[in-house]
């Protein structure tokens, strides 16, 4: 998990909100309802992620209950990105 | 066990008189297989020419109908349904009906309610849609407004009937003229149509309850949402189509719609929206799967499509029964191409397992009403 992906997250979480809440001081154990992400802001969220990363949510995941912390968000987002590459390696291999 | 000896075999364990599946690539040949019973007194089997209803598998079809109106500038898709309908209006509401566009229509977040369709016995059919949509049938259920337009995903095979009506008064042609001469004579579906088939007889099959008993064949006049007749052959035709168009490269000249329409057939309309303005769709393992089951009384079918593996399933079955046999197939299929699916999606693709004593008392209580 990189400090990178941890901070683009986290500036996502601004861009969604409009900047009208202070996510300065978030850790990877804050809970997304306690930093007051909704349903809808949550799809906003998944709509930038996978832009950003070019992976998709399953829409069993599309309930952000399911992420209890932005740890589980985060390292979902990682291992899903692995998986796509690993894919596309795949696919380049078989091409090959 | 090859997949033609579990075919036999699934059909046989539910007791499903007769079935055709098809197995299609984006560019082969299909591999279709049929067993059973077209018809039990006339002992004539099911074949890849056999006549089905395809129930509400019809909606993709004409789904594609209304994107070729969209390709030829007739229909703005953002465009109030009131603009074009005229022979038909919303009763009062305390929504705004001037909100309901081509998109929500064809997306199911129109608003509407859903007026169960139970077809009609009646041989020489008097009706019109706007008997179906005015509610003098159908358990008298009319199509109205329920919630705010564009708010929420809610299946409604009312707004299919808007979408119909919408095709006569733009083109000028009924809808199964403007159907055959824009969809099924270009992609070769010379056994498809809206209309009830005549003849050959050899060629339609009878449909049968869950005791195995001949029903009527009862007709839909709500062509548009349930009204298909079709073939395994002509499925797999359109089901191929989709799934060229579908792909990453996009639709080329080969396709008779441009790839930026096309496109809107295979894009969810909103993200936690699972729909797009052609078909029904999930993101599954991280596969889009697209597609549409169908549940008519009598008939029972599925189109599924999973692009990302050039594959697509077309099952018809002529019996209320056939559901448990699409649910076991559809499910082998599926996993063997994109892993694990759980109840989450099967319940979601309106795929399920019932008992044949639930079967039975639907039967009953649909019959109650004709």
């Amino acid at each position: 998990m990189s400090n990178e992906l941890i901070s683009d997250v986290i500036d996502m979480l601004v861009e969604i909100t409009d900047g009208q809440r202070d996510y300065s001081r978030v850790v990877l154990s804050s809970s997304l309802l306690e930093l007051g992400i909704d349903s809808f802001e949550f799809v906003k969220l998944v709509v930038i992620i996978e832009a950003k990363y070019d992976i998709e949510f399953d829409d069993e995941d599309l309930n952000f209950k399911r992420f209890s912390t932005m740890h589980n968000l985060i390292t979902f987002i990682d291992e899903k990105r692995k998986k796509v590459e690993s894919d596309e390696k795949e696919s380049m291999e078989e091409r090959v | 066990m090859t997949f033609e000896q579990t075919i036999i075999s699934l059909k046989d364990k539910y007791h499903v008189p007769g079935v055709a599946v098809s197995i299609v690539s984006r560019s082969g040949d299909p591999k279709m297989y049929c067993s059973g019973w077209a018809n039990k007194k006339d002992d004539i089997y099911i074949s890849e020419k056999t006549k089905f209803q395809v129930a509400s598998v019809s909606k993709p079809v004409t789904a594609l109908g209304i994107m070729k109106l969209v390709e030829q500038g007739d229909v703005d898709l953002d465009k109030a349904i009131s603009h074009y309908v005229n022979r038909w209006s919303f009763p009062p509401s305390p929504y705004d009906t001037n909100k309901i566009t081509i998109r929500q229509l064809l997306s199911h977040t129109s608003g509407l309610n859903s007026p169960l369709y139970l077809g009609t016995t009646v041989q020489r059919n008097p009706y019109h849609i706007e008997h179906s949509m005015n509610g003098s049938m159908n358990r008298k259920t009319r199509l109205k407004v329920i919630r705010e337009p564009g708010t929420v995903f809610s299946y409604s095979g009312g707004g299919y009937s808007l979408l119909q009506l919408l095709i006569e008064e733009v083109s000028n042609m009924s809808f199964s003229s403007f159907m055959e001469k824009n969809i099924f004579e270009p992609l070769g579906m010379n056994n498809s149509s809206f209309e009830h088939p005549i003849r050959p007889m050899n060629q339609i099959a009878k449909c049968y309850d869950s005791l195995g008993r001949v029903l009527p064949d009862y007709l839909y006049i709500e062509k548009a949402a349930a009204g298909l007749y079709s073939t395994v052959e002509d499925m797999s035709k359109f089901a191929a189509c989709n799934l060229r168009m579908s792909s990453e490269e996009g639709s080329d000249e080969r396709d008779f719609i441009q790839s930026k329409y096309a496109k809107l057939l295979y894009t969810r309309v909103e993200r936690s929206i699972p729909h797009s303005l052609g078909f029904s769709m999930l993101s599954i393992n991280n596969h889009k799967v697209f597609f549409y089951t169908g549940l008519n009384r009598g008939w029972n079918s599925i189109i599924i499509l999973v692009p990302k593996c050039e594959e697509g399933l077309v099952i018809l079955t002529n019996s209320n029964i056939g559901g448990n046999f699409i649910y076991d197939v559809t499910k082998l299929w599926l996993e063997s191409l994109i892993g694990s699916v759980s109840e989450y999606y099967t319940k979601r693709m309106r795929i399920s397992k019932n008992n044949r004593l639930f079967i039975l008392m639907k039967e009953n209580w649909y019959n109650k009403w004709g």
